[in-house]
């Protein structure tokens, strides 16, 4: 099988004092086509930057200064500009932790999901609101007309995440990453959001970079769990090698932690 | 919206009587008397005189019924008659109104054209050259004092290189220019007024801008614009403007009362026949009914200001729009 996207090496510095200060030291991983690839680690450990730098989205201080991430081939890294708005929200894309806060508060739903329709698929206003209504059917929301008139604080955490994994998936992208898109919501809408995703999963077949600290969670979806650690990969493999046989103290560390709270 | 509207007017009611009733008190505990104008250079004058004046401006009577009188008039829209020249103080604010509105209006709009746009490129250019420049003259331009950058403005322009008028509005030969030269001489009359009045008002906005656009791009959805591929003009003008402007809609209808207010400070250093000034003259001559009228106008248009902020605000905000 083919590797969807092979990061090598990825270091990411931010600006401190005129001085540089690695976040993110030399992680290297890869995803498989059709894969659940779940990236665990501590809260600080460079999840997120980890995830941001593929597509290049970080915050303005932060630099990405060595490394490649390569996406069906191509480095993403040292591609221009205009070419990587092609990519994002096309071929990768992104939902995130509060949905309610990464949705824009001054647009109406139906506007911010029509918007990456327009933009990726030239569809006039009138054919993506339509395909607006059908994503939002897809993603089990009932009343996707009023919905799509709302705007994200008249909604809860859990269907603005519906929403937001709707506008995700708008164009078909062959990479979904997921960061911690659970962790702000209570957990029955997170059981119900986990099987969402498991389930659209398996009917468009794109990959997926689920990023976690809650080892629960990865080890009921995953199909590879990487442990990330002070800004890198410090284990990779199969659920059971990591459960079962953790080599890594860290690991060994978060597995304990996992299971501590289980016994409360 | 409409009813809301009409709710929030009428809950200004309580609130405009109970500024009527504080500032005709406090005009009341004044020192001197309003008449004394009418008689203060006549050293002759007796006091049966002095009474019949009192007399005829209805100030023999206790003050509770003053006030009710005032109060009733002002119900009318009649704001009585200005006692140092016996002409309607309606007709007084009136004549002095284009002048301080169409300076205060062409300053607001000014400040509003180049200080967005500044300061959302300040904002973008966070901590170049241009930033740092333009953030040390605004803190100047806030810093100095109105009648000082006049006089030093008027030093420049006026004396030493003798462009412009010094003061008033119009020339002396005003009634022999034809149309497009009246425009120029009152355009050239006005340009350091609107400088000056406009250029606090600029730093103000500039900065303030700055900080909204700065703010609005660190917010999560800007990464989530950014996630979408959207191209940079799109993420910045769209998804951050749109939430950068916010507050400075209120700023918007905050300035209300400025406009018609007028500032005693620059139309006295410019000579200009405005509001601020006949207020400031009024106030010197203790014409207690022009003050009164004064008050009330700007307390009424403060109010009307308030309320103009919050709707727009609603309007412009949908969080706060569906807040019952």
């Amino acid at each position: 099988m083919e590797n969807l996207l092979e990061v090598k090496n990825l270091k990411v510095e931010f600006f401190s004092n005129k001085s540089l200060v690695p976040v993110i030291d030399g992680a290297t991983f890869f995803i498989k086509k059709d894969e659940i690839l779940v990236l665990a680690g501590e809260s600080g450990s460079g999840k997120t930057l980890t995830a941001l730098s593929i597509t290049k989205i970080l915050p303005n201080s932060a630099i990405i200064t060595a490394g490649s991430a390569k996406f069906m081939g191509v480095d993403l890294l040292t591609m221009d500009e205009k070419a990587l708005t092609d990519i994002r929200g096309r071929e990768i894309a992104y939902i995130f932790q509060e949905p309610t806060s990464y949705l824009n508060p001054v647009f109406t739903v139906g506007i911010q999901i029509t918007e990456v329709i327009m933009l990726h698929q030239n569809k006039n206003k009138l054919d993506a609101f339509n395909e607006a209504k059908e994503l939002l059917s897809l993603v089990k929301i009932k009343d996707p007309q009023r919905v799509l008139s709302s705007y994200p604080h008249q909604l809860s955490g859990g269907m603005n995440q519906r929403v937001f994994l709707a506008m995700a998936l708008a164009c078909k992208p062959k990479l979904l990453i997921a960061d911690e898109p659970t962790t702000a919501l209570d957990v029955t809408i997170e059981a119900q959001i986990l099987q969402l995703l498991l389930d659209l999963k398996k009917t468009m077949g794109f990959s997926l970079l689920f990023i976690t600290h809650n080892l629960s969670i990865a080890k009921k979806i995953a199909d590879r769990i990487c442990v990330m650690c002070k800004g890198k990969i410090v284990e990779e493999g199969s659920v059971d090698k990591i459960f079962d046989a953790p080599e890594h103290f860290h690991t060994r560390e978060l597995i304990n932690a996992y299971e501590k709270i289980g016994k409360l | 919206m409409i009813t809301y509207i009409f709710r929030r007017l009428f809950g200004l009611l309580p609130m405009l009587f109970g500024i009527t009733l504080i500032s005709f008190m406090v005009i009341k505990l004044a020192p001197g008397k309003p008449v004394m104008l009418q008689y203060s250079l006549n050293p002759k004058i007796s006091l049966d005189e002095i009474k019949r004046l009192e007399k005829i401006e209805g100030f023999d009577k206790p003050l509770y019924v003053q006030y009710f009188n005032w109060l009733g008039n002002l119900s009318r829209f009649n704001f009585g008659r200005s006692i140092s020249d016996g002409r309607f103080v309606m007709d007084k604010i009136v004549e002095r109104l284009p002048v301080t509105l169409s300076i205060n209006i062409l300053s607001l709009f000014l400040i509003f054209l180049i200080a967005v746009p500044w300061g959302i490129r300040s904002a973008l250019k966070q901590g170049s050259t241009f930033d740092r420049v333009s953030t040390l003259v605004m803190f100047l331009l806030f810093a100095a004092p109105t009648f000082w950058l006049a006089l030093l403005l008027m030093q420049l322009f006026c004396i030493q290189f003798g462009w412009l008028p010094i003061s008033g509005i119009t020339s002396l030969d005003f009634e022999h220019f034809n149309w497009w030269q009246k425009v120029f001489d009152i355009g050239r009359h006005l340009f350091l007024p609107v400088l000056v009045s406009g250029l606090a008002g600029f730093a103000g906005i500039c900065r303030y801008m700055r900080s909204n656009m700065i703010e609005a791009l660190q917010q999560p959805y800007i990464y989530t614009a950014r996630a979408k591929g959207l191209s940079e003009n799109k993420i910045i003008y769209k998804h951050a403007l749109r939430n950068a402007l916010l507050p400075i809609v209120t700023i918007l209808g905050l300035s209300l009362p400025g406009l018609l207010g007028g500032s005693i400070i620059f139309e006295s250093i410019f000579a200009i026949p405005g509001i601020g000034r006949l207020f400031y003259e009024a106030a010197m001559m203790r014409d207690i009914n022009l003050i009164m009228a004064e008050i009330i106008l700007v307390a009424v248009l403060t109010m009307l200001g308030n309320l103009i902020a919050d709707v727009l605000y609603a309007y412009v905000d949908p969080r706060i729009r569906y807040k019952k």
